[in-house]
Formats: C-alpha cells, structure tokens, sequence
C-alpha cells in the first residue's frame, strides 16, 4: 500500500484539507488528512472524511454521454471522447456563426480550481459571458468591500483580541478555522456572534445577538451609533481618511437603540455591550459570511453598514484586525504572484459585447473585481433575448437547483439550442443536457492550489480515473483544441501553462511536482499596513466611503439605510405568511447539494427537515415525524419538522440543496437585491402547516 | 496501562467528522450501525438556550460490564493497553452486553454479533491515532494513556480557571 499526497477539493477553496491517501493497485481504499499540511494538520471534516464514497459514488459519470430524443427523456447513448467534443465544437461554431460567439454562455459551479482556464476559453471564443456560482456567494460581500474601501481586509485572527463574528458558522462552513477558533479562546480572546441562530458557534461565543433575519443593517447601524455616542471610534481616521462620515451620523439621529431593538429583536443592552466590546478591545477582528448576510433582499446595504465597523473603530488593514492582503489566486493571500489575470484574458472583455446582467445589476458588474457575467440575470435575459439571444449553455458543475425560482431557471435553460455539463456526477441537472462529460475528483487529476498560509501544491494524480473521467483543465484544452484554439491552451501542455501563471514567483510545474507534499512559497508578498496611508483608498474619492460615490452615481443611497428585507410585492397578506423562512445555513456532512450522494454523509441526515420553534409547532398541532408543508405566495414544498429552540419564534429555518424538497422553489425569481442582484434566500415571508394525508 | 479518550466538550461543535472517519476506516457500510456517535442535547427556552455536544464511543472501562455478563467470554480486555476488543467468533449475538453497558455502546449489524470501538489498534501499530482523533477538526477528541489524558484534562481545566469563568476562589 502506497501513501500518497493530495488534497481534498469537495467544499469551499478557502479550506481544502491536505490528504495523505491510501491506494493499492491504483484503488484508493483509505484517507486521513496530512498531520503536516498548513490548512488542516490532520485533521478532515466528515465530507473528506467520506472520501472513498465520494471517489467511488455509485452515480459517477462514467464516459461522455449523449441523449438522443426528447431532453429528460433519459434516452442516453454512450459516446467516445471524440465524439463528444466534435459534436461540442460543431455546435458552438454552428451557433457562434449565426448568433454570434456571445450567445454561449459559460458556467461554472463547484469546484472551482479550473476557473481562470474556463473564462479564457469563453473569451477566447468570443463570448464575454463566463459566470460562475460566486453570482450568489462571495461576489455581493467583496464587491460591498470594495465600493467601500476599494479592497477587502480579512479578519487577522491570529493577532486578534476580539472576533466579532457576524453571521459565519465556520464549524460547519470551514472546518480548517476551528481548531484555531478553540485556541483563540482559550487565550482568552473575545467572541462576539452575530446570529438568528443558535449554532456551533454562538454556544461558543461569549455574546450572541441573536437578530431576526434580514434586519442586520438595523444591528450594525445601532452598534455605529453606541461607537459614536459613546466616543469610541477613531476620531484622527475618521476625520483624514472617510467620506460621509457627518451625513451617517445625521442619519443615526433617527435611528435610537429602542427603533434597533423593535426591529432586530435585539435588547439593546446587548447590543450596547456588544459595541462597547468591539469598540474598546484592539485588536478586533470582523469575520463575515459569503452568503448569510448578502441573501437578502436589502443584503448589500446592510452589508455595508457592518463593513462600516472596522473602519470607524480603527481597525481597517492593522495586525489582528481586518487586514489587506493581496489576492494573488483564486483569491486566496498566498504571497505567490501569478499571472491570473492574464490567463483569464480579462483584457479581452473590453472587445466584447455587454456581459449577461450588465444592464440589471451594473454596480455588481462592473465592481466586482472578476469580473463575470451575472449568473442571476440569465433567466432573464434568454425570454427577454435583450440586449441579444442567448443560444447555448456550457456547464462545469452546473446545478439548476441554485437558482431562486429554479423552475423558472431550468425552464428558461430548456429553451436555449444546445446544453452541456460537465460533472463528476450523474446530477439531476445533468438528466435535462444534450451533453454531459465525467469530471475527475481531486483524487484523479494534476491540480495547483494556492493556499492563505503561504503554501503551494501541484498535485499528481494518485490514483486511476474512475472510467473514463478527465480533469476538468484537461476536457477545457481539449474542447479549445477541437475550437481550433489550440494555440491559445499551450497544444494542450497542462504544465506549459501552469509555466505562465506561476511565471511571477519565479515556479515552474517541473520544480513544484518535486513536492508532492506542498511547499511553502519562498519570499512571499509582504502586505504591510495602512498601506492607505501612502496612495490613499483605491476608491473615487481615495477615502474610506461610508456614502459611496459609485452607489449615489448609479441611483441608489450612498449611505446604508435600513429598509425592510422584504419586497412590499411579495408580502401582500402577512397573515396568510405569518413567518419568517430563513434558509441555507449548512450542515457539516453536506455542502449545497454536494455529499448527499455519499451514504456516510447521507445517512446521517436523511429527512428534509425544517427547524422550527416548539412553539410555532404547537401552535399549528404540529408534532415530530408529521409531513408539513412549507409554503410561500409561490409554492410549497413537504417536509419534516425539527423541534428546536435553536430558531425564535416566528422563524424557520431550511437547508438548500435537496432534491426532493427543494426550498429554492419558493422564492420569486425576481426576489433579489436591485444592487448586487443576490436573492433574499434568507428571509421571506412564509406559512407551515400539517400535511394531511 | 490504560488507554483512553479525552473529550473536551468545550470544543466539540457537532460536525461529526469524528463520526465519518470511524466508519470509513473501519468501512462499516451499513447505516446506523455506529462504533462512534455525536449526540446533541439542547436544553432551555430563548434567550437562554443550551446545547451541549458529545462524541462518545467504547470507554474501554476498566472493568467493563459487557465482559461481565457475557456468556461466552468474547469480550476480552488486553492486558498491555486496557483496550476492550470482541472476538467475533465468539459472539453468538445474544446482546446481554447491550443491557449491561450503562452507555449504550454495543452495536449489531445485519450479522447480528457484536461490534464496537477497538481503538483502531492496526492504527496504533503504525504510529497512527485513532481515526476520530485524528480527524477532529476542533481537537476536541484526544486519546492516549490514562495519565497522559489526565494531565492534559488538567491542564486544559486550569486554564479555564484563569481565563474564562472570573473564578470566586483564591490561590495562595
């Protein structure tokens, strides 16, 4: 039995967990995560801890299939590799000729490590629309960051004394945090939890607010006005360095603790305290969430009234509070220059028609540092057919069910000429393509990963691929190949490639595949601090914007005020739709709607359950084990209900990602934020009641 | 010598990594049948809502009950390291030891003998930790010799005293 080096990629980049993997005869048959690589020392959640099942899931896709007839008439033929891409390269020559190359659109959704390649085979098709699952999920909180400060600081938890964790269950959501968490704590540093629930971590904090959901503008707003009334923000950079500062401050004249508890459920004792803490412990650390406070229909305001905090406390790029680094892959502060953006041919955008989206959601579009298309605005666009038609859809681990309203999504998709994915399962989104292509896991291909602590890898395949599964970057060379833009993909030389976009740090593929442990970068970027301080805030107006230029200019409120998440249109009978549907906090065994093909995952939660308080329950004669429906103004969905004090009153909570009850089927279409386009996943209005028989 | 874990509830969190990686090593393919399980208990009503999480396997006690009552002496306890092993060949499946364990820890698959932790002893021979300990994303889950766990459990329990509770106890 061999031990071999490789990574888990199933969740988020931000973590991805070292393996040490055991293989016999090309078979893995054991993991355990690396006890010395910088992300996990050892250990794996339970996702990378079920690896095997994953690598070895019974609905793999096994070879290129094609469905002859009607699509979701499962009527598939199996196709050789050549086939495949033939036919893929026929039909987007075809459909590029007569509709132009910006009809096809690009997409990707987990994992997300061969990007930067995807996008340049869009672009150097011709089609400015390469979008990916970041539509709804980082993309809304960094571009708030950006509008504000011009970049985003990230929580410096290692030198921190205080973490005000505003809406992250990083237990569940980046298992790698934990143990440093832990030892946070027991050094003594403050917690500070800003939740509707009770989780993992606000048992562990030493205060929890624990708000109603989409109200977070209202709590940040009101912990803003304890800092200034109390005089506990940083007077000296508030008068050099921010825009806004005397109008915010109008503004709070309005806003008392009593109007911020009335509409958050907060005490404001607590929220009182809750400033003070963050206000008078220095270092502080403000840790926020992808998705938790940005699904909302008011989402990016309110973001940005919390991004607020770091700035006025003085607390922006300082040691131990929320620091600049630069992004050098993926987003990710490895210290390891690249040549990403190059490779992206990001340049080529400016030759190119609009992008998806550019027309609804251009602050999102143009701000988001990406840049992309606007995978929400699709839709849209393909029954508008404006600004131009949308003919063809090129998929990476696309998933229909991410969309709000994913009926309408899928309905819109089926209208369109030609359909491919490409994924490592057999997806129910799969079943409704002309085309689909087997993706290898981590476990089967070469990958570069950069990571936060300064370290690289580029993997080697440790075992044999199941079937006929590729690797992603080796299915994007091959489709450019069959484009005629071989040229362009190094002739299909993987380690040509990864020769160009190491370039600036001085790496070639040859040294790094002589260490198929890792390797920490050598000489990486140093950030410094208050790196402002020299050039100023790379905003319009050089200063930290608490009213920003670039939302006044494009119509909105330069300042972030509060306004209700919910849209007036959807919430014409509250009492029809007495309670509030919060969804899509995680599980730890399962991720979107990844790992429940896995049975060591699956069996651990096989109920599509709602939490729900007791109370609500009782109210409605609902008890453990009953069917319920969970029903909103645009439909319903059956589920089980989970009796938990964990959720208030007058709140429940769902998971996303289920196939048989998918809760994305709920929500309007159209319910998302007018700046950055997000939906309102995490509020709206909603009724439960026992499902009879 | 006394082998045993360590659970430090303040840190477990519930993931149940702990759980997956027991079952994946030991490739236990049926459902619900646990060598290692996390509980969750909630208690109280808003605002003051507790919820405690424990992952718990064999205790490997030192004098263990199962072994006991056992009929057919199948549970055996290993001298050298105090670890609570069932030979299965043994087992005839009458699950006295299930009603003799205070903790609920025999499991019996579709086989119907008994199977439990066996503190991944082919791990220990190559120097590695039990799978659950190695996993444990939050190092909630330790293991070693009782000693060695208890001036740990020490350790960690003093540092709580400084630290976190603001303690109405003077030291001299």
């Amino acid at each position: 039995m061999n031990v071999l080096k490789t990574f888990c990629s199933i969740c988020n980049p931000f973590s991805h967990c070292g393996i040490n993997a055991y293989v016999e005869n090309g078979q893995l048959v054991g993991v355990d995560g690396t006890p010395d690589h910088p992300a996990n020392q050892g250990t794996l959640c339970a996702k990378g801890a079920a690896s095997i099942q994953y690598v070895y899931a019974k609905n793999r896709l096994k070879y290129p299939m094609v469905q002859r007839g009607k699509r979701g008439s499962k009527n598939w033929e199996r196709v050789s590799w050549e086939e495949a891409l033939s036919l893929l390269a026929s039909r987007l020559t075809q459909i590029g000729n007569q509709y132009g190359p910006e009809s096809v659109i690009f997409f990707s959704g987990y994992p997300k490590w061969f990007r930067p390649f995807l996008q340049r085979l869009a672009h150097g098709y011709g089609s400015p629309n390469f979008c990916t699952e970041t539509s709804n999920c980082q993309s809304s909180p960094v571009t708030a960051a950006t509008i504000t400060y011009g970049y985003s600081g990230r929580a410096d938890l290692p030198r921190t004394r205080c973490v005000l964790n505003w809406s992250t269950n990083p237990f569940y959501t980046n298992a790698t945090m934990a143990r440093h968490l832990f030892d946070l704590k027991e050094k003594g540093v403050k917690l500070i939890s800003v939740d509707p629930r009770v989780s993992a971590f606000t048992q562990k904090a030493d205060l929890h607010l624990q708000l109603r959901p989409g109200t977070d503008g209202a709590l940040a707003l009101a912990m803003i006005k304890v800092l200034i009334d109390e005089n506990l923000y940083d007077q000296s950079f508030v008068k050099q360095w921010t825009v806004g500062f005397d109008e915010l401050s109008k503004y709070l004249e309005e806003c008392s603790l009593e109007w911020a508890e009335e509409i958050t459920g907060v005490p404001k004792e607590r929220m009182r305290e809750a400033a003070r803490l963050y206000g008078t412990i220095k270092p502080a650390a403000l840790m926020t969430s992808a998705s938790s406070t940005t699904h909302h229909v008011n989402g990016f305001q309110n973001h940005r009234a919390i991004l607020l905090l770091p700035g006025l406390t003085g607390n922006f790029d300082i040691p131990g509070g929320n620091w600049v680094q630069p992004m050098t892959y993926q987003e990710t502060t490895s210290g390891a220059p690249t040549n990403e953006e190059k490779i992206r041919l990001i340049e080529k955008l400016k030759d190119l028609p609009p992008r998806i989206g550019e027309d609804r959601f251009p602050v999102w579009c143009h701000h988001y540092f990406g840049p992309e298309a606007h995978a929400l605005a699709i839709p849209f666009q393909i029954r508008s057919e404006k600004p131009y038609p949308l003919k063809a859809f090129v998929g990476f681990g696309a998933n229909y069910r991410m969309w709000p309203g994913s009926d309408f999504f899928l309905q819109s998709l089926l209208s369109l000429d030609f359909l491919v994915n490409t994924d490592i399962f057999f997806t129910d989104t799969c079943q409704w393509m002309d085309l689909v292509l087997p993706a290898a896991t981590s476990f089967e291909r070469s990958e570069l990963k950069h990571w936060n602590a300064k370290y690289l890898m580029l993997t080697s395949p440790v075992i044999n691929p199941v079937e006929e599964s590729r690797s992603d970057v080796d299915i994007i060379f091959d489709i450019a190949k069959h484009l005629g833009l071989g040229e362009l993909f190094w002739n299909g030389n993987f380690d040509a490639a990864i020769d160009e976009l190491m370039a600036p740090s001085g790496y070639t593929a040859e040294e790094l595949r002589r260490y198929p442990e890792g390797t920490y970068v050598r000489n990486p970027l140093q950030a410094g601090y208050k790196k402002y301080e020299k050039s100023g805030f790379p905003t319009p107006s050089g200063k930290m914007e608490i009213a920003s230029t670039i939302l006044k200019e494009a119509g909105f409120d330069g300042l972030p005020l509060y306004k209700e998440p919910q849209h007036p249109s959807l919430s014409k009978d509250p009492a029809r739709y007495p309670l509030i549907l919060n969804t899509g906090s995680r599980l730890p065994m399962f991720i979107h709607s990844e790992m429940h093909n896995v049975p060591w995952c699956q069996e651990l939660r096989k109920d599509p359950l709602l939490d729900m308080n007791p109370s609500d329950a009782a109210e409605r004669d609902i008890r453990p084990g009953d069917w319920i429906w969970l029903e909103t103004p645009r439909g319903k969905i059956r589920v089980k209900p989970n009796l938990t004090e964990t959720v208030l009153r007058g709140v429940v909570h769902m998971v996303h990602g289920l196939q048989e009850a998918n809760v994305n089927l709920l929500f309007e279409p159209e319910y998302l934020d007018p700046i950055s386009g997000f939906p309102g996943f995490k509020s709206l209005r909603c009724q439960v009641s026992k499902a009879v028989e | 010598m006394q082998m045993g874990f360590y659970l430090d509830l303040n840190r477990c969190t519930s993931c149940y990594a702990c759980v997956v990686a027991c079952k994946a090593h030991h490739t236990i393919l049926e459902e619900m049948v646990y060598w290692r399980r996390v509980l969750t208990y909630e208690s109280g009503t808003y605002p003051d809502v507790r919820v405690a999480n424990i992952s718990l396997s064999c205790l490997h006690c030192g004098d263990p009950a199962c072994r006991e009552v056992c009929p057919t002496r199948a549970i055996h306890k290993r001298r050298e390291d105090g670890v609570v092993i069932v030979n299965p060949k043994r087992c005839i499946g009458c699950k006295m030891c299930l009603m003799a364990c205070p903790f609920g820890i025999p499991q019996f698959g579709k086989d119907g003998m008994m199977q439990k932790c066996d503190f991944c002893l082919g791990r220990l021979e190559s120097g590695l930790l039990p799978a659950c300990v190695h996993a444990c994303p939050s190092r909630a889950l330790h293991s070693g010799s009782m000693d060695e766990l208890s001036s740990l459990a020490t350790r960690k329990a003093a540092i709580r005293l400084i630290r976190s509770t603001d303690p109405s106890f003077f030291i001299g």
